[in-house]
């Protein structure tokens, strides 16, 4: 079995995969995609040390993290078809009205 | 497994909005089109009861639900500040959604929900809840941002908020993740500096937390360098939208920064002031220097709001140094709470001048025009009297002109920065607040001695829910700077309970 230590250093792996596809990619799924996989990262790490700890609070916390994601993404690929209906495209290099 | 005894009065205020939310929606269903305006109606009958339950709980010292919220008068205190602001806020939206054709129902079932959410926050006593209330919060504003469907603006505004915010809550909750790993518990009484676990112990990895969420609550105040969504959000966004949310969540996120760093970072308080004293630079000269140059009353709000978030950081790290102070454990505590006090009557403060002033860029914009440009204030003064006036008062307050509340704030600020030592925050805020100065009296310069070029719309002070909102605020702007003495002894009062 796995030790807390070895699940840390995976989700670091997977916290930092996401972080660098957030901030390189210039796709919205893309950088949408990476920000679900540093909240996920997040997840395995209170799952982990629920197991370490030996109380459950982590995982009911992982469990609360997994809804609200879910109503994020809802709420973010609504969004992203309101977007792509004005502008057809997916790239946030294409956005110029706000100059950002 | 006995399931704990759930004490619902301790969360009537939230329970009672989040109901009026779902009453709004489900009313709006049923309502005819031109009788819209009585959803308005049912909100604000919402709020002044859930004012009225927040008073009756005001006094109350304790947690609830096995200690997942703070009951306490520290957390009513910011409750009142969302109440008034999701007031206001639905008194200034119906002629703005009316002129861009926004549906009224679903609009203020999100302002109510945001507000519940941020009520949440305020009264969190566990990471759970902040994390709960922020997402709540969060969400709520993502979907109203792009409220303007056939606005490309609009849909870019929220897109781009929807996807810094929820890199900002990965961010800190990462950081919770590992809060959890060092304490084995995400109550906020649990963070102790010697960690008594084998999974984690270095001074490196104790830290990791705070940054993490350091910068997750940065975003939510729009800290420099994490302001970049500011702007462009602000401008795109419904402008009563814009007005709620840069005072909404910015105070929520001060709820929650003051809760955590006080008392669950205690033992890392030489860390964060570090942190909060460069952030805080940082945001009040970047905010105040590019405001200046903007031509857009929009965006100019949009960079003077990061500007405030500057300050009122100073009196963040004036409460961190406090604590660290030697001379006496009381003379630390009261510093602290002095400190502290500065920041949630300034917060009172900036509530009411920036709903007020927003209020006033609402009711100049027009169907086909927003009209939020500089020279659209040319000759205000002329065409709207009492506008031009309010707006002057609005902005005197800003800018911190003494006699008004914006005045009071500031004071206090700086006072509690110079005797907790931090010389350099003081001036550094001193001298932006001239800078700031600048840019604020420019726009009274516009409005009472420009002549507005191109053909003049004739114009009065027209009667709207909108110009009640300006009065309002103005009039507390004005009351509480001259007499600010019952805000300042509630806040004491809170704070040094919260404290004890």
């Amino acid at each position: 079995m796995a030790t807390a230590s070895e699940y840390m250093v995976l989700s670091s792996v997977l916290f930092a995969v996401g972080f660098v596809g957030f901030t390189l990619r210039r796709n919205i799924l893309v950088m949408f995609m990476s920000a679900e996989l540093m909240l996920n990262s997040a997840n395995l790490n209170l799952i982990a040390y629920s197991t370490e700890w030996g109380n459950p609070t982590g995982q009911t916390f992982a469990l609360f993290v997994i809804a609200v994601a879910a109503a994020e993404a809802a709420v973010g690929l609504a969004i992203l078809m309101l977007l792509f209906r004005a502008r057809a495209t997916v790239s946030a290099a294409d956005w110029r009205r706000l100059k950002g | 497994m006995q399931i704990p005894p759930i004490d619902f009065t301790a969360v009537y205020p939230e329970v009672i909005v989040a109901l009026v939310g779902l009453l709004v929606l489900a009313v709006d269903i049923f309502i005819k089109p031109q009788r819209k305006t009585s959803l308005s109606a049912i909100a604000l009958v919402g709020l002044v009861l859930a004012f009225l339950t927040t008073m009756l709980i005001w006094d109350r010292n304790e947690t609830a639900f096995s200690g997942m919220v703070a009951v306490d008068s520290y957390a009513q205190f910011f409750k009142l500040i969302f109440i008034f602001s999701a007031a206001l806020t639905v008194l200034i939206s119906p002629r703005y959604l009316s002129l861009n054709n926004i549906s009224v129902g679903e609009y203020l079932e999100l302002v109510l929900f945001c507000t519940v959410g941020m009520m949440v926050m305020a009264s969190a006593n566990d990471l759970v809840t902040i994390y709960i209330g922020l997402e709540l919060m969060a969400i709520s504003i993502y979907l109203m941002a792009g409220f303007q469907r056939d606005n490309p603006r609009s849909c870019e505004a929220s897109m781009k908020y929807f996807l810094l915010g929820s890199f900002a809550s990965a961010l800190l909750l990462y950081g919770m993740s590992f809060f959890y790993g060092i304490t084995g518990t995400t109550s906020l009484q649990g963070f102790t500096l010697s960690p008594n676990s084998n999974i984690i112990d270095s001074e490196v990895m104790t830290r990791l937390p705070l940054v993490l969420m350091t910068v997750g609550f940065a975003f939510k105040i729009a800290a420099v360098p994490f302001h970049m969504w500011t702007p462009d959000v602000y401008e795109g966004a419904p402008t009563p939208l814009t007005a709620f949310m840069s005072v909404g969540p910015k105070v929520a996120a001060f709820a929650v920064i003051m809760r955590v760093y006080m008392k669950t970072f205690g033992a890392l308080v030489p860390d964060w002031v570090q942190m909060f004293t460069l952030l805080s630079i940082l945001t009040m000269i970047y905010g105040n220097v590019v405001a200046v140059a903007q031509k857009s009353m929009k965006r100019m709000l949009a960079y003077s709001s990061i500007a405030h978030a500057g300050y009122l950081l100073i009196g963040i790290v004036s409460a961190g140094t406090a604590t660290e102070m030697t001379g006496g454990k009381a003379m630390s505590a009261t510093f602290a709470s002095e400190s502290m006090m500065s920041v949630m009557v300034y917060l009172f403060a900036y509530m009411f001048m920036n709903l007020g002033t927003f209020a006033v860029v609402i009711s100049l914009g027009r169907a086909d025009n927003p009209r939020d440009s500089l020279a659209d204030y040319a000759g205000l003064a002329k065409r709207r009297p009492l506008t031009a006036l309010l707006m002057t008062i609005l902005l005197l307050s800003l800018m911190g002109f003494p006699g008004t509340f914006g005045f009071i704030g500031k004071f206090y600020i700086f006072k509690a920065a110079i005797v907790t030592g931090n010389l350099t925050l003081a001036v550094v805020g001193v001298l932006m607040s001239v800078v700031a100065a600048f840019y604020y009296v420019r726009v009274v310069l516009y409005m009472y001695m420009r002549e507005p070029e191109g053909e003049v719309l004739a114009e009065g002070d027209a009667i709207s829910s909108t110009m009640y909102a300006i009065v309002v605020t103005t009039m507390f702007t004005l009351l509480f700077g001259v007499a600010p003495g019952f805000i300042i002894d509630m806040a004491r009062y809170t704070i040094e309970r919260m404290l004890a």
